[in-house]
């Protein structure tokens, strides 16, 4: 069975040490879920919904303010809550019947999940879809890189680190050199590590919101990761400029 | 710092929450941070929603702890009276206990206070529904039946006045129902119960 703070909702996985490889033991289903799911008759499952939403409608209406537009606009609110249900509903319960053919998670964080999705859906139902990532990925993924290089070039000899307003066909070509290197340095680390890196430099999060977001125990957890996967990237260049790039 | 795993299916509902919760096992977790690092979208869900299961269990915890503490503490109060002084004070008046019991009433959601028109007569064609405001309601929908239960207009307001459309004509000299439900800003429903007028002749 998870740990009394695993099945809250706030586990700490910090690290690469993991205790989750043992046998699968699904999460028991609630008592007021495994009765909506058994009713048999539409009077048992009309009283069930009404137990279910008298359950969860706080944290249901929580998920319904959580949009942008929300916080000032409580009918929305109501209607996204509204939506929320109706789906939750809709097709005999699918969305809840998916959780517990899973099992994998703590009913409550599924249950935010799936309701932010829903206040998602119903925000684009209503205002449409805003889509920018294609504009945006080309700049930040050269902010990002710009960034790493001043980071992990911090140890190293400055003139190494070509200056690409000179644009001249070798400050070029050492512009791009280091580039390829850095990209292969970050392919080479752990999946953990690149989020970790990603979270800081491209989505530009406080060290505190990402040990919110990964469970760690502190910022200063975070300060200490990024530390030592930028001494690796360091590392990594500091080849380069010896003319290694392949160590 | 994308790789082939930005074009990998987006995390399932599932495994966002298994992972939120520290349930998947670490070659799940190596594959799902891999995709993460790699898709924005799925990223910005993990950030926000990570927040809100947060600040979903301190919301309904603020609201449950609070009045659990208050009554663990007259709890064990309670249990200290109850082991120290009743017994003294049950030997000195054993012989009085014909006092009753003290039971806590079920907490039951308020049913709203309704002015007008309640069980009387009223003039047909001024017929207004009244009913004192309810607290943090952000919606209220009347409803007025025929004397069988059958629906004759609806009316959705905010306020706590309402007259019956244009459409929804009363009779003279009939007896109708009507009932308020209003929906709270915290996603409860209250209701007036179901109430009863006649017209007048």
């Amino acid at each position: 069975m998870p740990s009394a703070l695993a099945r809250s909702g706030f586990a700490s996985h910090v690290g690469q040490l993991k205790s989750n490889d043992g046998p699968f033991v699904p999460e028991p289903m609630t008592p007021e879920l495994s009765r909506l799911l058994d009713a048999r008759t539409e009077t048992a499952c009309d009283e069930a919904w009404t137990e279910f939403i008298r359950v969860h409608h706080r944290l249901l209406v929580h998920v319904a303010r959580s949009g942008r537009s929300a916080p000032h606009n409580d009918d929305t609110a109501m209607d996204a809550y509204a939506f929320i249900l109706d789906r939750l509903r809709e097709s005999g319960f699918r969305r809840l019947r998916a959780f517990a053919a899973d099992g994998r998670s703590t009913f409550v964080t599924w249950l935010v999940v799936v309701a932010r999705r829903l206040r998602v859906d119903f925000a684009r139902s209503r205002y449409g879809r805003v889509d920018r990532r294609d504009a945006d990925d080309a700049t930040t993924q050269e902010q990002l890189r710009r960034r790493l290089v001043d980071l992990a070039g911090a140890e190293m000899d400055l003139a190494a680190i070509p200056d690409p307003s000179e644009s001249t066909p070798e400050t070029i070509f050492d512009a791009a050199s280091v580039r390829q290197a850095l990209h292969e340095a970050i392919i080479e680390l752990e999946p953990r590590e690149r989020l970790l890196l990603t979270l800081r430099f491209e989505d530009d999060l406080t060290a505190e919101r990402i040990a919110s977001t990964l469970a760690m125990p502190s910022s200063f957890h975070v300060y200490r990761q990024l530390n030592r996967i930028l001494a690796k990237l360091r590392k990594r260049l500091h080849y380069l400029k010896e003319g290694n790039p392949a160590a | 710092m994308s790789t082939d795993s930005a074009s990998l299916p987006h995390l399932t509902s599932e495994e966002l929450a298994a992972y939120l919760d520290d349930r998947l096992d670490s070659r799940s977790i190596a594959r799902l941070e891999s995709h993460l690092s790699d898709c924005r979208e799925c990223r910005a869900e993990l950030v926000a929603t990570r927040a809100l299961v947060e600040s979903s269990i301190a919301t309904t915890d603020r609201r449950l702890t609070a009045p659990a503490i208050r009554a663990r503490t007259w709890l064990a109060a309670a249990a200290v009276i109850a082991i120290t002084v009743l017994p003294l004070i049950g030997r000195s008046l054993h012989s009085r206990s014909d006092t009753a019991p003290v039971r806590a009433t079920p907490e039951r959601p308020p049913a709203i206070a309704v002015l007008a028109p309640d069980n009387r007569s009223a003039d047909a064609a001024r017929v207004t529904f009244v009913w004192r405001p309810v607290e943090s309601a952000r919606t209220c929908r009347l409803t007025v039946t025929d004397s069988a239960g059958a629906p004759l207009f609806t009316v959705a307001t905010s306020d706590t006045v309402v007259s019956p459309p244009a459409n929804g004509h009363l009779e003279r000299g009939t007896s109708y129902l009507w009932y308020l439900d209003c929906l709270t800003s915290d996603g409860v429903t209250v209701s007036s119960g179901i109430r009863s007028f006649a017209t007048d002749r």
